[in-house]
């Protein structure tokens, strides 16, 4: 029988090389949600902090909650947030959103089917989020990206699940409507969000 | 076609943000060392000597070990024949008490494993523990589970009893086994580089040693991978400038976790040697786990071989083994 993220730290607390299953089960969550918001290196060192410091600070883990993923993402933003703010500057997390390569053929012929529209509309969103506070943008992020619920975002955010519905509903409909706005590019996403690297 | 802003911030994520396996063991190692700090600080070890399980690769020390895959099963069989017995369940302490791992302790030779509670001793032919080292699993099928890499001629007779494993609640597997003493030489440092995968040198406690993948196929020179597991080879100084390898397999660790239990729970005295007289290898060592750590199993290590096969040079893995100064 498996046990529960809970469980399995509850375990560790007497047999501290349990937490290893926590790391096993969630690495690859937490790793891709830091490299997406801070690039590669930086992201996948980040990751292994998360849980370096979940493992330090577990008994910081409410056992009654059953799933530790949302605690590690909480415990992950807290790291990105972090990250970004000694960056200097909020678009560094945003700096890779635009040169990103393309995963595979299917989504290269996607990617070239949609390149008329895209360049405007993923440069209307990211323009948008750019001026946004961060709190929404990782709300949306986290929704978007992750594909978290609603519940896990509020709690990976401690903030109740209004604030999370409102939140996305906000940028939600503040996206839609720069989208609709008519093709008008005079200067490509890239030069407004600095180089990638 | 309009697509939901949704789906443009979708888009908007990186690619290829899937972390490899080397970038995933980097990581891996910051949480095997504060696990085996925590372990160690508990068994009040002096900070110089804290175990840094994972994260204390070495680089550029070229790991002198070796496994005598050629006749070693039989030798270290052998060796444990005559040194040691199945001391299952017994509740001699171990040199180092552990404050944290208080379940059932492994005993091989001098060396004793002290695993965590969950853990119960078992023997070590279950299905469940398949068996390193080109040992025979008698009356059973497969009979053989030889490391991939080994040589054509590492079969050996029937010694599976002659290893000790212990299984837990889920399921999972410990088993050790020691391997002959040899002595490092320039010329041929690592002749076991072939057996295990993906290895990275490790601190085990002061001893060095390599973790990686164990691959074992069913019979010798076949293609059919019996099972995969991880592997942790302890590097262990004993007399005459020779050095012997400690083996633990778990086939269901991550190999950070592998080091640290056995960081954490690894002791190596001289206490309760064992008789020569007491150690008579047995064959047909498939009884089932004990319920408790504490209760002595029942028919473990009780009968006489069938085979006839005490191995050959197995008296060079004796009792000898010196606690290393390190």
């Amino acid at each position: 029988m498996t046990m529960n993220d809970a469980k399995c730290i509850d375990r560790s607390f007497r047999e501290p090389e349990v937490f290893g299953t926590i790391f096993d089960r969630h690495f690859d969550a937490i790793a891709g949600f830091c490299v997406r918001r801070l690039g590669v290196a930086r992201g996948e060192d980040i990751a292994g902090d998360v849980f370096r410091w979940a493992f330090e600070n577990r008994r910081r883990f409410d056992l009654e909650q059953g799933d530790a993923r949302p605690w590690l993402y909480r415990i992950a933003n807290n790291f990105v947030r972090e990250a970004i703010r000694s960056a200097g500057r909020q678009g560094m997390a945003y700096d890779r959103w635009l040169t990103r390569e393309p995963r595979n053929d299917t989504e290269l012929a996607f990617e070239v089917a949609v390149a008329i529209d895209a360049q405007h509309d993923l440069s209307a969103v990211a323009s948008v989020l750019e001026m946004q506070p961060v709190e929404e943008v990782e709300t949306l992020l986290l929704y978007a990206w992750e594909r978290l619920t609603y519940s896990e975002i509020a709690e990976t955010l401690a903030i109740p699940v209004g604030t999370v519905r409102s939140r996305i509903h906000r940028l939600r409909q503040h996206l839609n409507d720069e989208l609709a706005k008519p093709l008008a590019i005079s200067e490509s996403p890239q030069s407004r969000l600095g180089d990638s690297t | 076609m309009t697509r939901d802003a949704i789906e443009n911030v979708r888009l908007l994520a990186p690619s290829s943000v899937r972390t490899d396996e080397v970038a995933r063991a980097r990581q891996w190692r910051k949480l095997a060392n504060a696990m085996t700090e925590e372990i160690s600080s508990s068994c009040g070890e002096h900070p110089s000597r804290r175990v840094r399980a994972g994260a204390s690769l070495r680089d550029g020390r070229a790991p002198h070990r070796r496994i005598y895959l050629v006749g070693a099963a039989a030798a270290a069989v052998a060796a444990v024949a005559v040194a040691v017995p199945l001391s299952l369940g017994s509740t001699v302490p171990a040199a180092t008490q552990m404050t944290k791992a208080t379940g059932p302790m492994m005993r091989l030779a001098s060396y004793r494993l002290r695993l965590p509670d969950s853990y119960r001793l078992t023997a070590a032919t279950t299905v469940k523990c398949p068996v390193p080292f080109g040992f025979v699993k008698p009356g059973s099928s497969p009979t053989q589970w030889v490391a991939v890499g080994a040589a054509p001629t590492a079969q050996s007779p029937a010694y599976a009893s002659q290893m000790v494993a212990a299984a837990n609640a889920e399921g999972s597997c410990i088993s050790i086994v020691l391997a002959p003493p040899y002595t490092p030489t320039t010329a041929n440092p690592d002749p076991d580089a072939g057996v295990l995968q993906n290895t990275q040198s490790v601190q085990v406690g002061s001893y060095q040693g390599r973790v990686g993948t164990w691959t074992l196929t069913s019979e010798p020179n076949s293609s059919t991978v019996g099972t995969s597991q991880p592997a942790l080879f302890v590097e262990i100084p004993v007399s005459g400038g020779q050095t012997q390898d400690l083996v633990v397999t778990a086939d269901n660790l991550s190999e950070g976790a592998l080091v640290s239990l056995v960081a954490g729970g690894l002791s190596v005295g001289s206490t309760t040697p064992a008789s020569p007289a007491t150690t008579t290898p047995t064959s047909t060592a498939t009884t089932t786990a004990t319920t408790t750590a504490t209760t002595t199993p029942t028919s473990t290590a009780t009968t006489t071989p069938t085979s006839g096969d005490t191995g050959t040079g197995g008296s060079t893995a004796s009792t000898s083994t010196s606690i290393p100064s390190k």
